[in-house]
This record gives C-alpha cells, structure tokens and sequence, in this order.
C-alpha cells in the first residue's frame, strides 16, 4: 500500500480504471487539482474524502491510514471481484515466536482441496490443522470480506484468517 | 516462482519457473512418487489442474509471496509467486 494519501489517491483511480479528468468531473475539482493531491503538492478538502472514499469503495480510514478495513462484510453480488482475484491471507504467531504468513488465491485453494491438501500440508504448521478451508470458500463465494477468525490462545498464539 | 530459505547464516534462492518445474515429465513422477511415500495421492490430472491454476495465479498476482515462515531460531522460507 502506498505511503501518501496523494499516492493512495492514485493507486486508487488506476485501479478503478479512469482518469484524473474523470475522476476531477466526479468529485467537481478541476483535474490540476487531482494532479496536485496525487503528486502531494496539496491535499484533498476534508469535505471530499467521505465522497472520495465512497467512489473508491473504501473506507475514510484506509484512505487516510493506507490500512485494509479488518471488519467483516458482505459485498453484493454486483460488486464482488472475481473468485480468482481473492486472496484468502492466514497469519500465525506462535509464543515461542513463529511467524507463519499464507497468501493463497482462493482459485488455488479450490484446487489444492479438490486434491486433498490441507493447510498444515502447504504451511508445514500444525496450528493451521483445524481450519475449516471448504467454509471459508464457502463464505468467500457468499461475498464475506474481512478478518473472519481472530484467536488469541492462553498461551500466546495469535492466529488469524483473512479475505481480502 | 522463487523459493528463499535462510538457515545458520546461509541463504539459498532457487528460482522454479512453474511450467519448468511442472511439466509432462515432473508431473509424471510427482505422481509416481506421491503414490508410493506421500499420505496425499497427487494423480497426474490434479497437478495439470494445479499448474493451470498457479499460471493464473501468477498472471493474477504478480510476485505474490505465497508461503513466509520465518522460526525463532532464524530458519525462514519464503515461497514468491
């Protein structure tokens, strides 16, 4: 994720696909201006970043922080992205300190589950044994986005799963 | 794909392209080989689907880093698409 609100402005806009000009129409600036927010010569009014969000799809506080909302949601069936184009992401971070970090697309993890493969498999980490991959795809079809399983044991581990 | 593994001060990088790595004859014996020592049987139509699919995937996610393990006693593995 990039580091300035202006560069995260344009991450943005390329990933949607448009221009500064369309993008300047949208919002009722002039397109220097979302030159200049891009180029971090200036910032956006602070009255435009609820607007701004809104046609990025993403919240205020990613916009701003360059951080993906963690909270769980269900995306209509209008704007899912593609199953292949998911990334189901599974952080463990054992007491002893461990650090195990999986980033699958989920058109993979269909595949590897047809095999047969499971996490512990893949990851080579015991703690993954008792996620339940054919859920989580399930879910993922559904439009379910965000941090589905957070668990922090007695003991100190941390484990997470997230889609995104 | 690249798979990067640290150990006692050593690194090693092996660079795996997929269709190198997964062709005709690699499926052929990841099959055999499967079969006889692994507990999960990889038929050979299953590993044509799989590198199907991390074709995509690369074409999809460029440099995605699939697998990060790093232990507490400085082993780390990192598997990049």
């Amino acid at each position: 994720m990039a580091n300035t609100l202006g560069s995260r402005i344009g991450e943005f806009r390329k990933k949607k696909g448009i221009t500064q000009d369309q993008l300047a129409e949208y919002i009722g600036v002039s397109s220097q201006a979302v030159s200049k927010w891009e180029n971090d010569l200036s910032c956006p009014d602070i009255t435009l970043l609820p607007q701004l969000a809104d046609y990025f799809n993403v919240t205020v506080d990613e916009l701003l922080r360059g951080e993906k909302s963690q909270v769980v949601q269900v995306v209509s069936e209008g704007e899912r992205k593609d199953f292949n184009k998911i990334l189901l992401k599974v952080f463990v971070h054992s007491e002893q300190g461990d650090i195990v970090k999986v980033n699958l697309p989920l058109g993979l993890v269909k595949v590897a589950l047809e095999i047969g493969m499971q996490l512990p498999q893949i990851s080579c980490n015991d703690a993954l044994k008792n996620i339940d991959l054919q859920a989580i795809l399930q879910m993922a079809e559904n439009g379910v986005i965000g941090k589905i399983v957070e668990v922090k044991s007695a003991n100190g581990d941390n484990v997470e799963v997230v889609i995104e | 794909m690249k798979i990067r593994i640290e150990a006692n001060g050593h690194r090693f990088i092996i660079p795996l392209p997929i269709k190198v790595a997964l062709n005709g004859v690699t499926i052929r014996i990841i099959a055999s080989c499967s079969k006889k020592y692994s507990n999960v049987p990889l038929k050979e139509e299953y590993l044509k689907v799989l590198r199907k699919e991390l074709i995509n995937a690369k074409r999809s996610f460029r440099r995605l880093v699939l697998i990060d393990v790093s232990s507490s006693d400085g082993f780390k593995v990192k598997i990049t698409l």
